[in-house]
């Protein structure tokens, strides 16, 4: 009853997309955030969200989250509608999610602040704890093998017990990239996690990000790192101004005139992606 | 793959270990029952014990939770009088026991629902006015609480398989039930229950990304603390025989308070700590009579002011601070060793 | 007693908890934090003018001589004291100011004894009758002074450069901070002026209250509810709120009972925070949901 279990129905048209998002409309005040916006992923596929500042594209990530509620359009997670679940049922729904910048809580170590991720599994319930303390202290201690697990994965060396306020930030963003790995089965959502990361760092992002899609969940990133995101996305969604102006693979959408002249300035010139159809060819 | 954890194994994973509980116990009983209390000793330790039960409860709804009261003497109060009147009406001890939990818990849960609408400053203002309101009918419906002149209520408590009857009796019962009540609050620190309400209370995006229901958490909080503080009541009237408005007023709801602050919030051990102190100090030194509150005032100034972090802040970041000494300590000893060359 | 001599006196008793409700409003508006020694402060204030009028001092100075050594006292206790204690979280300044009161009535006790006290009236003309309801002097004088008072602090606030700095404060500190505010002597100053309003309504108490050392508490709940139904750190709010529960609570002793007059000023608190914590003149707070 705590952490909310419901499973809501109704499935209005289906295909193997895992998560659809329809006409989705959010409106703050006078500022029109996301206008119609649109996007179907399918089980495994990596969606990298581009575009510039203001363009809507974490009002997008909070909107799936469950942070702003959206005034027109819909959500889908497989049959389930996620718009209609209040924020903190959305993570039984399977939708994981890191953060720009990730809270520092004071006085709190990086096995806990995974365990956040994983106490529905992880955390024994109150009758247990309290009758129970073997079996507890066993379930909590697979919890943390779990994490372990997946810092090392991640490739990050810090203890499970060493506090979050002396962790570097890019070790900080990869812990929080963990947490949200382990939290989402069905949905995995990154916000510009590859800002304040070093190039090692950045690699070992790379790879796991790829090694979540295999596994089976979906992945939406935020990303103004277009190398990385050439690397990493089946699926680029571009927006500006709250709006959808172009989506598809990466080649193709870079390849677009208006989104190179917008949004790409010196990687339309110099990137990876620079010989797909300008005479001039650097590489 | 490197290894991700440090020359530190796994600890076992629970942040509470049982054993430690069954020793206090055993201690806490021996102590109570060997120490040469006199009767005034053992009556003053029983009630620091009620105390001890009822902050736990505080611990729980602001240490872990973030909603913080003043009235949690109130909702000891009523469950104090509610049982006392209740055995005064001729219902058993444990039929009374029963309804004064039931309304406890439920003035908790009351108090939770509150808490789900208002934001934190103005919260206390709603404690503090149902604390009062509280005061304002104990001390108003005098032929149901007799008032000012206060509510006599059977002394001791006859169980069935257990009668506590001596001041002896109900001491070593009373921290009995504290030391089971500090057990499992902190079982249920390390539950999915406790880890939720501190995640919401440390973010709340991080909370409501994580699945905590807002409203869920706050609402198990103050009913716990209800429950914590429906205990207390009973053990208080069965303690002491005899009830006043007084007891339960802003003043003891501050002892508590500011016990579990001083102790350190979310800390069980700190937090009994730093009630054993205040109510020691409220309590115990009837003698000092006006002096006794003016002292206390100053000296809860003066220990927030050195560390406000509580006591058991202070620990913990004493123990920090030696983890970090420790290899440095070992390199020296290991120089000092070293054969010279 | 009608209707009309309820209003009236629950006007003369409102004054006073408006002062108090708008010294707190000011303390809590620049600093966030709720100072639970309110009405001790006024208690102290008010020993200070009785202490003063029996050495023979005039009325108009002590209650100045009394506002300012409560104000200082209390400036000195939020330089020292509190601002060690921010930053922590709610309960620390909460459980300060509590320590605070506690100290305040015992060390009013230690020195004074717990016998009540009469304040000094103001005037001690005789009741005059006005349309059939009795009004003292005294009451009028009062509420001559309550509103002058009000008038004075308000204003401040709300028109000198100091007072707006003050509120540039309480919106936001490092913005406050940036156009070179420094906040942390705008805390001191909001609270020199808050325990200054104390100390003056101290001695305004008259024939209303005896002063005893424990009055703190029930002076600050109905400081706090009137502060609370006029809106937070609105002073007019404040003043407003408290002639509000003035008469409401005397109406309530006309038409309930006189033992839960205390009632009225603590269900309307309950019912604003429930209902409408922004008060009557509050401004909305943003209500919008943490992203």
């Amino acid at each position: 009853m705590l952490f909310s279990r419901r499973r809501p129905s109704a499935p209005p048209g289906s295909g193997s997309a895992t998560l659809r998002i329809l006409d989705l409309e959010v409106r703050f005040g006078g500022v029109h955030a996301l206008r119609q916006v649109g996007l179907e992923l399918a089980k495994g596929e990596v969606c990298a969200v581009v575009g510039s500042n203001g363009s809507g594209k974490t009002t997008l990530l909070n909107a799936i989250s469950g942070f702003v509620r959206p005034n027109g359009g819909q959500i889908w997670a497989d049959d389930l509608p996620l718009h209609r679940l209040p924020a903190h049922a959305r993570r039984s729904a399977g939708i994981g999610r890191a953060f720009q910048v990730p809270p520092i809580l004071a006085g709190w170590t990086v096995g806990q602040y995974l365990a956040t991720a994983s106490y529905w599994s992880g955390a024994p319930a109150w009758y247990r704890s309290v009758a129970l303390p073997a079996h507890s202290a066993r379930q909590i201690r697979g919890a943390r093998e779990d994490a372990a697990e997946g810092l090392a994965r991640i490739g990050v060396e810090a203890s499970l017990d060493a506090h979050l306020s002396e962790i570097s930030l890019g070790e900080l963003k990869l812990i929080d990239v963990t947490r949200a790995a382990i939290g989402g089965d069905r949905l995995v959502m990154l916000d510009e996690p590859t800002s304040g990361l070093g190039l090692g760092e950045v690699d070992r992002l790379r790879a796991f990000v790829r090694a979540i899609g295999d596994a089976g969940p979906s992945v939406i990133i935020v990303e103004h790192n277009l190398e990385f995101v050439a690397d990493i996305a089946d699926h680029v969604l571009v927006l500006d101004d709250g709006a959808v102006v172009a989506a598809g693979n990466p080649a193709d959408v870079f390849a677009e005139e208006a989104v190179r002249r917008s949004y790409m300035g010196d990687f339309a010139r110099h990137g990876r992606l620079a010989g797909t159809s300008s005479p001039e060819s650097t590489s | 793959m490197s290894s991700v954890l440090t020359s530190e194994r796994v600890r076992d994973g629970l942040g509470y270990r049982p054993l430690r509980y069954v020793v206090l116990l055993v201690v806490a009983v021996l102590f109570c029952t060997n120490g040469g209390l006199s009767p005034a000793d053992e009556f003053i330790g029983a009630l620091i014990a009620v105390n001890v039960i009822a902050a736990l409860g505080q611990v729980v709804m602001y240490g872990w939770t973030g909603l913080l009261s003043v009235g949690q003497a109130a909702l000891v109060g009523t469950s104090a009088y509610t049982f006392a009147i209740a055995e005064n009406h001729g219902h058993g001890v444990w039929a009374s026991a029963l309804l004064a939990m039931v309304f406890a818990t439920f003035g908790g849960a009351l108090l939770g629902v509150v808490g789900t609408r208002i934001r934190s400053h103005y919260f206390v203002l709603v404690t503090l006015a149902l604390a009062e309101v509280v005061n304002l009918v104990l001390d108003n419906q005098i032929t149901l609480t007799g008032g000012e002149n206060g509510l006599p209520a059977p002394i001791g408590l006859d169980l069935g398989f257990v009668q506590l009857t001596s001041s002896r009796d109900l001491l070593v019962g009373s921290a009995v039930v504290a030391v089971l009540g500090m057990y499992v609050c902190s079982a249920l620190k390390s539950s999915r229950l406790g880890l939720g309400m501190r995640t919401l209370n440390a973010n709340e995006i991080l909370g409501l990304t994580s699945g905590v229901s807002p409203r869920a958490a706050r609402i198990a909080a103050s009913s716990v603390a209800g429950v914590f503080a429906g205990v207390a009541g009973i053990l208080f009237a069965a303690v002491t025989g005899f009830l006043g408005p007084s007891d339960f007023n802003l003043a003891e709801a501050l002892v508590l308070l500011v016990g579990v602050v001083i102790g350190g919030m979310a800390s069980v051990p700190g937090a009994t700590m730093g009630v054993i102190v205040t109510s020691y100090l409220a309590v115990g030194v009837p003698s000092l009579n006006v002096k006794g509150p003016l002292i206390y005032g100053l000296a809860v100034i003066v220990v927030l002011m050195i560390t406000p972090v509580g006591l058991a802040g202070t620990v913990s970041a004493a123990r920090r601070w030696v983890t970090r000494m420790r290899p440095r300590l070992a390199r020296r000893r290991v120089a000092a060793e070293r054969p010279v060359l | 007693m009608d209707i009309l001599q309820a209003i009236a006196s629950g006007i003369a008793f409102g004054v006073l908890y408006g002062l108090i409700g708008l010294g707190f409003s000011i303390m809590y508006r620049t600093t966030g934090i709720l100072n639970f020694a309110q009405g001790d402060l006024v208690v102290l204030g008010g020993y200070v003018v009785v202490r003063l009028d029996q050495h023979g001092w005039p009325l108009g100075l002590a209650l100045l001589v009394a506002g300012l050594a409560v104000g200082v006292f209390m400036a000195l206790i939020e330089r020292i004291v509190l601002q060690r204690v921010y930053g922590y979280g709610l309960a620390y300044p909460i459980v300060v100011t509590v320590g605070l009161a506690l100290a305040i009535e015992s060390g009013i006790q230690l020195v004074e004894g717990a016998t009540p006290e009469f304040p000094p009236l103001l005037t001690a003309d005789a009741p005059i009758d006005i349309g059939g309801v009795h009004v003292t002097h005294q009451q009028i004088a009062v509420v001559i002074v309550a509103v002058v008072l009000a008038a004075l602090a308000i204003g401040f606030v709300e028109w000198t450069r100091v007072g707006r700095a003050l509120r540039a404060v309480a919106v936001d500190r490092h913005v406050a901070g940036l156009l070179g505010i420094p906040a942390k002597w705008y805390f001191t100053l909001a609270f020199l002026v808050g325990g200054g309003i104390a100390g003056v309504t101290g001695g305004l108490l008259g024939d209303a209250y005896t002063l005893t050392p424990t009055l703190g508490l029930s002076l600050s709940l109905a400081g706090f509810t009137a502060a609370i139904i006029g809106g937070l750190g609105n002073g007019y709010g404040a003043m407003l709120g408290g002639i509000l529960v003035g008469v409401l609570e005397n109406l309530a002793v006309l038409y309930i009972s006189p033992g839960y007059k205390e009632g009225v000023a603590l269900g309307a608190l309950i019912l604003f925070l429930l209902v409408r914590p922004d008060g009557l003149l509050g401004e909305p707070a943003a209500h919008g949901r943490a992203v």
